[in-house]
């Protein structure tokens, strides 16, 4: 266990590095004059601008480059937004908050509906239950999230104006952000549990346990559902990919002030520190998550001995 | 016909055959989406022929007029027209062409490379193996939206662009399944028997692993497919899909976000081409999974 933890600790390390080397590479890609993506000469002067270039070490080879602003970025500075013209993880660090609740809001959205559908769906296979979940999850894994965004402010926002369309705010501003975020991540979560309680209630320890006479409740949450939750736990990873994709999609459509939007603006604006830093932290949450899944996976499974 | 009528007592007291043998075709075979995507298929073929208005020209005074059936509609935008006045109706024609013919390149694409991957890293095991599931992880831990929006805005949108894009960052699904396949199909004995009678690893590769994992690789596809069409939409939604004039879906869609008070109808029926699209292909992938390879349905 010991070793395999270390073992994927410098996986993740390793893939962030190669990170690094692939975000360094956008910045020096086009043949450009890779300072445009730092600085705009036109407000800073001619002077600035040569001498961001001698800091970034413009005449000296690619790798001595990636040196310097590799160092920059291990301490934590990816340089100033060109945009706001302020440290790139200061801005990253003051949208942080918004993005965790949003994504605390959906994620309550894809379990507290993903499981428990699931569960009910395999429970009541052939019954209008099974029917309306699998509904539920084929429409959710087919729609875009911009496009059901879009389409909850207009039903929720501007016709019913019951929610607002978008921003930061109180309880009501999570709901249609977080079921933009997390339809297709529950879709995701039903399918997998739906089948891995369909799967486990085949097996013959079941069927023992129901000729010993446990109650049907006991049979599915205690014998039944503890092991459906291996499968999806496996395929968390995949989960995880749409979920952050997700997150950067709604926080476009509805306005909010979080690291995804703030993502595509620092692109459209050719604001290369911002980028930078935001790639980071979105390859950083990926892998740091999928440590902990492969952790809770042994936790779940005491099968499981890494080795 | 006593045989018979123990064979098929329900048949017999059900009047007509004919229909219960309807209902059971209708049960058994994907009848709907394969009607859905016929339907877009034949919009994509025969796009001018079929769209009543040009799809890249309007006229201002027709802009953002309501589909026909609403107050203010006529009959000659079905529809509706964005805020340029153009058809609707024929704009998501002609988008069905991008959506298909974007979706069939990059799927065959992925395919290929990734199929190639994981056979090679499943039959070269070791060092290669390593080192070609690591870049796999690297490139799911990559966030493919931000990526394809920097590139696209260093070397400018252009359609090769986007095809290339999506073909490499489809690779890794194919790839992780494929090499799983090949791991436990390389013990196999007609394998060793093939490789003691002198066969080249590209042989062994092509003649023997390849038919082994092609069913999932046909699976892998078709439960692909609506994700594809569904990452192309969130590209062109962003601006840096297929550049305009071109009419791709998810750009309709975008260009109707600052009209939802008073023209919803531009955003709405281009989503929903796109959800119709991907419920077919998403349907149509889950039965051809059930019915050639039931051992996907715990791992997809």
């Amino acid at each position: 266990m010991k070793r395999f933890l270390i073992r994927r600790l410098i996986y993740g390390v390793v893939l962030l590095f190669a990170s690094t080397i692939f975000i360094f590479a956008l910045s020096r890609a086009g043949g450009r004059d890779p300072r445009e993506m730092f600085m705009s000469e036109n407000i800073s002067g001619r002077e600035a601008w040569e001498a961001l270039g001698k800091e970034m070490g413009l005449d000296r080879p690619l790798a001595v480059q990636y040196g310097i602003w590799l160092g920059g970025v291990v301490r934590g500075d990816f340089g100033t937004s060109v945009r706001e013209q302020r440290n790139a993880m200061d801005l990253v660090r003051e949208r942080l908050p918004a993005t965790v609740q949003l994504a605390i809001g959906s994620f309550m959205f894809t379990v507290l509906l993903g499981i428990p559908l699931g569960v009910l769906s395999a429970m009541s296979r052939g019954t209008l239950w099974d029917y309306a979940g699998r509904a539920f999850a084929l429409l959710g894994q087919s729609m875009p999230a911009f496009w059901l965004g879009i389409m909850l402010i207009i039903i929720f926002s501007v016709q019913l104006e019951l929610l607002p369309t978008g921003r930061r705010g109180g309880i009501e501003h999570y709901i249609l952000p977080s079921i933009t975020v997390g339809w297709f991540t529950a879709a995701g979560l039903l399918r997998l549990v739906r089948s891995a309680m369909l799967e486990v209630t085949d097996s013959e320890f079941i069927t023992y346990a129901r000729a010993k006479g446990v109650g049907n409740r006991t049979l599915v949450w205690k014998h039944a559902f503890r092991n459906a939750l291996i499968p999806p736990l496996t395929y968390a990873g995949l989960l995880l990919g749409s979920f952050l994709t997700g997150t950067v999609i709604a926080e476009h459509v509805f306005q909010w002030p979080g690291i995804g939007r703030l993502a595509i603006t620092a692109v459209l604006d050719n604001d290369f520190p911002v980028m930078a830093a935001t790639m980071l932290l979105f390859t950083s949450i990926y892998v740091a998550t999928s440590l902990v899944v492969d952790l809770l996976y042994a936790i779940v499974d005491p099968r499981i001995r890494y080795s | 016909m006593a045989t018979e009528q123990a064979i098929q007592p329900g048949a017999t007291r059900t009047r007509g055959i004919s229909s219960w043998r309807a209902v059971r075709f209708v049960r058994d075979w994907p009848v709907l989406p394969v009607a859905i995507l016929a339907v877009f298929a034949i919009f994509a073929v025969f796009a001018p022929l079929i769209s009543p208005h040009d799809p890249t020209t309007g006229r201002l005074p027709d802009r953002a007029t309501p589909p026909a059936w609403l107050e203010g509609g006529s009959t000659k935008f079905l529809l509706g027209a964005d805020t340029q006045g153009r058809d609707i109706f024929s704009r998501i024609v002609y988008g069905t062409r991008v959506s298909l013919a974007v979706a069939g390149i990059v799927l065959v694409g992925g395919a290929v490379g990734g199929t190639a991957l994981g056979l090679i890293s499943g039959w070269a095991g070791g060092q290669v193996d390593e080192f070609l599931m690591r870049v796999v992880d690297f490139m799911m831990a990559t966030p493919f939206i931000l990526v394809a929006l920097v590139l696209v805005i260093v070397f400018g949108p252009s359609v090769e662009l986007i095809i290339t894009l999506l073909i490499v960052f489809s690779w890794d699904s194919f790839g992780r399944q494929i090499r799983g396949e090949t791991l436990q199909l390389k013990t196999r004995e007609y394998v060793a028997a093939a490789q003691i009678s002198g066969a080249s690893t590209y042989r062994i590769l092509y003649r023997h692993l390849l038919p082994g994992v092609f069913n999932t690789v046909m699976v892998i596809m078709s439960l692909r497919v609506g994700n594809l069409i569904i990452t192309e939409s969130i590209l062109s939604y962003l601006g840096v899909g297929i550049p305009p004039p071109t009419p791709a879906w998810g750009l309709m869609v975008a260009e109707g976000r600052n009209y939802l008070n008073t023209a919803w109808w531009i955003s709405f029926f281009p989503g929903l081409a796109i959800l119709f699209t991907v419920l077919a292909f998403n349907f149509l992938g889950d039965w051809m999974r059930d019915r050639f390879d039931p051992r996907l349905r715990q791992q997809i």
